[in-house]
């Protein structure tokens, strides 16, 4: 295939940095994302096209062996308070001032 | 929900209340025949009452010693009779086969990396080795604001996970806000993840835990339905300075009495102290997402000790709280001088004096109220006893001052002074052999176990470290008196405390420092000592004690804080902890791990701003870790753009602390930075040159 531009070597380098791949196989690697992106962009590509393409690999095939984070399992843990003045009494010391509430509405209770 | 093992439960609390009123009770009339010898006085009130308030606390920490020796002797006349190696019977095997995983949490808040990942990484060698590797998960949970300890926890978490490959189970998390501070991470964490197992270890930045400890803890509480939450009562170790050896020797030669005593009385009705300590997950998210008091700080908003609340909020909903002394693997570092201890104090005593608010809301447990005053007291105390102190000046010099009269009415023959001398030296001495009680218990204990006396230096190093301890404590006691009176005050006054990471290691204490914290101490020494001189010569050797250790708190505290005279007393066998002479495997691994912090040089630093926008892997990785905590802060793209321009001009270090913050947690512009100058930098150029 035609490499005028060095791209091939640009991004076996790159994975390697990426830790994803060396020698050979980074070069196979690179030559892959190039052509895919040559099916999908035609024409001329940037850098950071491509190196950007080269991370979603590296990412993906990391994120099938290693994940940086679980998945969650929503919940909510309802607020307490602490009451006076025996049974039945409305006297409510402790606000409930919303912490924890995270951006983009309220969490789903799943359990 | 009492256990049916518990009977005599009811009569040993009944016995420990009895005692302490009793004998606080003797104790006040002692001093009211000698403090109203010629008469009590209506000013004479507030004096017994102080008194009494002292007593109170002073005799139920003592019938708690009292209870515990009985129960360190009879654990170790069991471990005596048994043979050495003998241990209370556990069964086998740790966990049933359906157990589901652990999760261990440790929330980080500007910690050294360095020690924070050594120690998860000790313990984790310490469970695989155990065998039981696979059933705990490890969540580090990091509140870190600092931008170049935040790369460096997620770096350092790399190469644990690269170390670990393969195996899913150590996960690393930043909160973009860190509302709630210490339990809003913990939220945090359950909220999201907490679902996925039953149980949870909590742990501090500087806990560790050897596996048979976290692998008992996790059998006891899943045998155990009715119970929420086991506390191993963490002890001190890997202590370098003076003050902290001698901590962690008092702790390890005493400690385990009041601790033992406690868990005796308490039962299901323990208490919780922040870490090491394991949760059952449901109970707590359904009980224990802690309110913010009305008001403002520090009496109001966010609960700082949450730890007596959360404790508090399960026993009101029917769990069970147990304070598992006898297990012996969970420790901690304790403040490496006198100033560290007392800014954790002040802390601590905010938080704590926080808990008047609540002690008397409905519904909780008696044992949670008597936490609550128990943690008041423990700072109170102090005021209480200067207050008393400053009373009595005043009394003794009104007395001095005041012309004896002989005769008085019509009564023809004189009315002589009474002496009370004999009786206030009965009760001094009663009182200082009360309070040494508990230490000359725990001495007797550590010199009858042969082996242990000898590890710990032998009989006569031994003895003499007790003696050295307790002259130490008694020069302290005055100096953490005017600290915790001073704390207490200022938090009535209304000064809040902010949140800093502590310091943990040992260092030498800067001497500006040390004056500038212990100057009045000292001033208020010499001036209490010149006027009972001038007014009062006769009580000046009553009052000695109190006041040399204020005159001397600037050298005692430059001294204890020494690292050299910490090494040197050890390589003189005192104040030997039992964990120092025969560490566990889990402290040994943790002492061969550590390094040098990773951003303790300007260069380290530097060098990681740099890899974070140049280097891939860490640059993906990062950015991989913000996409899937997937909380982002509110993004002024404008700002952001005109940043980025700047670090790609003048380099990272020429942001702020909250510039470089907003650039690190935007993963586009991260992302951006990284395209941008990756091709431009070492590597690209290389890149580029082959290719050509």
């Amino acid at each position: 295939m035609f490499d005028s531009n060095g791209y091939v070597d640009l991004i076996a380098r790159y994975l390697e940095a990426l830790g994803y791949g060396t020698g050979a196989r980074a070069r196979r690697r690179a030559l892959q994302i190039l052509n895919d992106l040559r099916v999908r962009h035609g024409g001329e590509i940037d850098v950071s096209t491509l190196l950007r393409a080269a991370r979603e690999q590296a990412a993906l095939a990391e994120s099938l062996s290693e994940r940086p984070l679980p998945p969650e399992e929503p919940v909510r843990m309802p607020p307490q308070s602490f009451r006076y003045g025996g049974r039945g009494s409305t006297r409510d010391l402790v606000s409930h001032a919303g912490r924890n509430e995270r951006k983009g509405g309220p969490i789903t209770v799943t359990r | 929900m009492p256990r049916r093992d518990a009977t005599h439960l009811p009569i040993l609390r009944g016995l420990i209340a009895t005692l302490t009123l009793g004998s606080a009770a003797v104790a006040v009339v002692v001093f009211m025949r000698i403090i109203g010898a010629e008469g009590l006085l209506w000013a004479h009130v507030p004096m017994i009452v102080l008194f009494g308030v002292l007593m109170l606390w002073l005799c139920q920490s003592i019938w708690l010693a009292l209870t515990g020796f009985f129960v360190v002797a009879w654990r170790d006349f069991r471990r005596w009779w048994k043979g050495p190696a003998w241990k209370p019977e556990r069964p086998e095997p740790a966990f049933s086969p359906d157990s589901a995983k652990t999760a261990i949490v440790m929330p980080v808040y500007n910690e050294d990396p360095g020690r924070v990942f050594a120690g998860l990484e000790a313990m984790l060698d310490d469970l695989d080795a155990a065998g039981a590797g696979d059933r705990f998960d490890l969540f580090i949970l990091s509140d870190t604001r600092n931008p170049l300890v935040w790369l460096a926890e997620e770096e350092a978490w790399a190469k644990l996970r690269s170390r670990d490959r393969g195996r899913d189970r150590i996960f690393y998390r930043r909160r973009v806000r860190n509302e709630g501070r210490k339990s809003g991470n913990i939220a945090d964490f359950l909220e999201r993840w907490g679902l996925n197992y039953p149980f949870f270890i909590v742990l501090d930045a500087d806990s560790i835990m050897t596996a048979e400890t976290l692998i008992e803890m996790a059998r006891r509480i899943e045998a155990q339905p009715t119970v929420a939450l086991i506390q191993a009562p963490p002890r001190p170790v890997r202590a370098e300075t003076l003050f902290a050896r001698i901590q962690a020797f008092s702790a390890s030669v005493y400690g385990s009495l009041p601790a033992a005593g406690l868990a005796a009385v308490a039962d299901g009705n323990g208490n919780f102290w922040g870490h090491n300590a394991i949760i059952r997950t449901e109970a707590f998210i359904d009980h224990c997402r802690l309110p913010h008091l009305p008001g403002k700080a520090p009496l109001g908003g966010e609960i700082l000790s949450h730890d007596f609340v959360e404790a508090a909020l399960l026993r009101r909903a029917g769990w069970e709280i147990q304070l598992a002394d006898d297990l012996e693997g969970s420790y901690e570092e304790s403040p490496p001088t006198i100033i560290d201890f007392a800014r954790r104090d002040r802390r601590w005593c905010q938080g704590n004096l926080q808990h008047g608010r609540i002690l008397a809301a409905d519904d909780l447990h008696v044992s949670s109220r008597l936490y609550f005053a128990s943690g008041i007291m423990a700072y109170s105390s102090s005021l209480v006893w200067l207050v008393f102190l400053l009373l009595g000046g005043v009394e003794i010099a009104r007395r001095e001052l005041s012309e004896t009269v002989y005769f008085t009415g019509e009564v023809p023959t004189p009315q002589w002074p009474i002496s009370m001398t004999e009786a206030a030296v009965t009760l001094l001495v009663v009182t200082m052999a009360a309070l040494l009680m508990p230490k000359v218990l725990a001495l007797g204990l550590a010199l009858a176990d042969r082996e242990r006396c000898r590890r710990l230096g032998g009989a006569v190093r031994l003895t003499l470290s007790v003696l050295l301890e307790t002259l130490y404590s008694a020069l302290l006691a005055p100096v953490m008196m005017m600290f915790h009176s001073g704390f207490v005050l200022s938090v009535l006054a209304g000064a809040s405390v902010g949140w800093g990471a502590q310091r943990r290691s040992g260092a030498a204490t800067d001497l500006a420092e040390v004056v500038r914290a212990h100057l009045p101490h000292t001033i208020a020494g010499l001036l209490a000592g010149a006027a009972i001189l001038t007014w009062v010569p006769g009580m000046f050797w009553w009052a000695f004690p109190v006041l040399l250790g204020l005159v001397v708190s600037i050298p005692l505290s430059l001294v204890s804080s020494s690292v050299s005279l910490g090494h040197f007393t050890r390589r003189l066998g005192l104040f030997l902890a039992d964990e120092e002479v025969s560490p566990p495997p889990v402290l040994v691994r943790l002492a061969e791990l550590e390094g040098p912090s990773p951003v303790g040089e300007p260069a380290q630093r530097e060098a990681l701003l740099h890899r974070v926008i140049h280097d891939p892997r860490f640059n993906l990785r990062h950015i991989r870790l913000l996409r899937a905590y997937g909380e982002f802060p509110e993004a002024d793209r404008a700002r952001l753009t005109e940043l980025r321009d700047r670090v790609e001009k003048e380099g990272f270090s020429a942001l702020s602390t909250d510039e470089m913050l907003a650039v690190l947690q935007d993963p586009e512009t991260m992302e951006e930075l990284h395209l941008a100058t990756w091709p431009r930098s070492a590597a690209g150029t290389a890149a580029r040159t082959s290719a050509a």
